[in-house]
């Protein structure tokens, strides 16, 4: 005989292990023959109404009250292993009792408590609650909210991106436009420096000659500056020599009128005024020959 | 059961765990983003003038030597606005100095004093050099450090040459104090002045004569430096009263 896990109503951890399964079946068939003497009234058969193990293929069993409604053991724990009462042999021969209930899926054994108590019920009959159903469904809600609210969130991101993504395109495509503008335009403006690199290395070239064209010509203007002051020293000395040279002329004519008529003058003074024409001569003779060497340039830029 | 809702419960925080990686929704994308400019080609070292030229050229002027009876031409460059370096034996004997910039303006020198520690003189003008002046290192140049002289050789063009520190010697002309720097950079006549300038366009020396091996020889910045710490080793240049040939071993022109 089969018995169920106090722990798992349901048997689903039955239906997991085996083993389990396979000691409660070897201990129910143990208890068998204490079925006829205390099994508990059919009303009180354990059953598992409209469910069906998911990993075994038999219906699920689901106990169930004098009354006939399912009810909850309440007598976990160290009892959680005990075999609740047995089904009677006729009536596990015979069949369920309850139209969901297989004759493998009764639920009795002697150490069940009412079995132990004579077979009379002490626990009112009480519906057992899903309580982890419960949970699951809560939990299962809960997620399914945040999950929506996550999916809508991420969507509403996405969506955000998206609009920016495509503002970052079209604003990439501006400025690959103004890039590919500034590009053309840069070339034309690097043609033109170009043109002006030229244009100014001519320009400069050009500086640099007029201004050494300038410096010869400062040159030149400061030599003939120079020049001019030492011809104009020159002149000034030619003139002084020039005077001399007139009075020396001067002087001799006088002297030549003196010696044709030498009886209108003492013979002492005609001697002397002749020896004075020569002094005055030999003068303006020395500045004449000193006159020409000081108008020659000392030095050529 | 048990299991059951111990997998649920397990499935319930796993769900909730994944809260902590959920995505956000995106920000608003930035509309105040101002791009920063990238330096001006005007700015910087080594920049150019609106005109083409660089600094070391700009600084770099032509100086005149009107002495008497005699007209010489070399090189100098500028400190500051009113104040330029050149060589002693360039303004020797002179009776008018005039300087001529990179463009072409002649200035008229107010003043001038050597030294005798060096063949270095100060020039002093009143009107304007310029914009752009010289940056003096700190210390010379090591042995085979690349130069660069800008000058007006033989009183033409404004003229770049580069070359190499051959070493200190002593004075092959023997008007200095101390040692000179040796270069592979070819000078001539004119370039007496010129400032000679490292990789990153500071002043490292003066050029202020050469050989026959075509070596220039400078006076090294460090002796400049000295000099233009010391005013008192300056004297005023008088203004020449007779005529006196320049040396004929020295590059002004």
């Amino acid at each position: 005989m089969l018995s169920v896990d106090a722990g798992h109503p349901y048997g689903e951890d039955d239906a997991a292990d085996p083993l389990v399964d396979e000691a409660s079946q070897d201990e129910g068939d143990a208890g068998a023959g204490d079925a006829d003497d205390e099994a508990p009234p059919a009303s009180s058969r354990v059953t598992r109404p409209g469910r069906r193990s998911p990993h075994t293929g038999a219906i699920p069993v689901v106990p169930v009250g004098p009354d006939g409604r399912s009810w909850t053991r309440t007598d976990r724990g160290d009892d959680a292993a005990q075999e609740v009462p047995a089904a009677d042999a006729d009536e596990s021969d015979n069949g369920p009792g309850h139209p969901f209930l297989p004759l493998d899926h009764v639920i009795a054994g002697p150490d069940h408590p009412r079995r132990r108590r004579g077979g009379r019920r002490h626990h009112a009959p009480t519906r057992r609650r899903p309580v982890g159903l419960i949970i699951t469904v809560a939990l299962l809600s809960v997620l399914t909210l945040g999950a929506s609210a996550f999916a809508a969130y991420l969507w509403h991101v996405s969506e955000e991106w998206r609009v920016q993504v495509e503002d970052i395109t079209d604003v990439s495509y501006g400025l690959g436009a103004d890039l590919a503008a500034e590009r053309e335009a840069l070339v034309t403006a690097q043609e033109r420096i170009d043109l002006l690199s030229e244009q100014l290395a001519t320009s400069k070239d050009t500086v640099s000659r007029l201004q050494a064209e300038n410096a010869q010509w400062g040159d030149d203007a400061a030599f003939a500056q120079e020049q001019f002051a030492l011809l104009q020293q020159d002149l000034a000395a030619a003139q002084t020599v020039s005077t001399s040279l007139k009075r020396c002329i001067e002087a001799h004519d006088q002297l030549l009128e003196y010696l044709d008529q030498p009886e209108d003058l003492e013979e002492g003074e005609v001697e002397s005024f002749r020896t004075s024409v020569n002094d005055l001569c030999t003068q303006a003779l020395r500045a004449q020959s000193a006159l020409a060497p000081s108008s020659v340039p000392a030095t050529t830029p | 059961m048990r299991r059951a809702v111990t997998a649920m419960a397990a499935a319930g925080a796993l769900a909730l765990a994944g809260c902590g990686s959920i995505p956000a929704a995106p920000q608003a994308l930035p509309t105040d983003f101002v791009p920063t400019p990238s330096i001006s080609p005007g700015e910087g070292p080594g920049a150019l003038s609106p005109d083409g030229f660089s600094a070391a050229q700009r600084m770099t002027v032509r100086v005149r030597n009107v002495g008497c009876g005699f007209i010489t031409t070399g090189t100098g460059f500028a400190l500051d606005e009113h104040t330029l370096v050149t060589n002693r034996h360039v303004i020797a004997n002179s009776k008018r100095l005039s300087v001529l910039t990179y463009d072409g303006r002649s200035i008229p020198a107010t003043a001038a004093s050597t030294t005798t520690v060096a063949d270095i003189a100060i020039i002093t003008t009143e009107e304007s050099l310029g914009n752009a002046y010289a940056s003096r290192a700190l210390e010379d140049p090591e042995t085979g450090d690349v130069i660069t002289v800008v000058g007006y050789p033989n009183g033409g063009r404004l003229t770049t040459a580069s070359g190499v520190v051959l070493g200190a010697t002593e004075d092959p002309i023997g008007g200095s104090v101390g040692t000179v720097l040796a270069t592979s950079a070819t000078v001539e006549q004119g370039s007496s002045g010129s400032p000679v300038l490292d990789e990153d366009g500071k002043v490292i020396g003066v050029v202020y004569a050469k050989n026959v091996a075509n070596q220039s020889f400078i006076v090294p910045v460090s002796t400049l430096n000295t000099l233009l710490s010391e005013e008192s080793l300056f004297v005023p240049e008088r203004s020449c009263t007779f005529t006196e040939p320049p040396t004929p071993d020295i590059l002004g022109q």
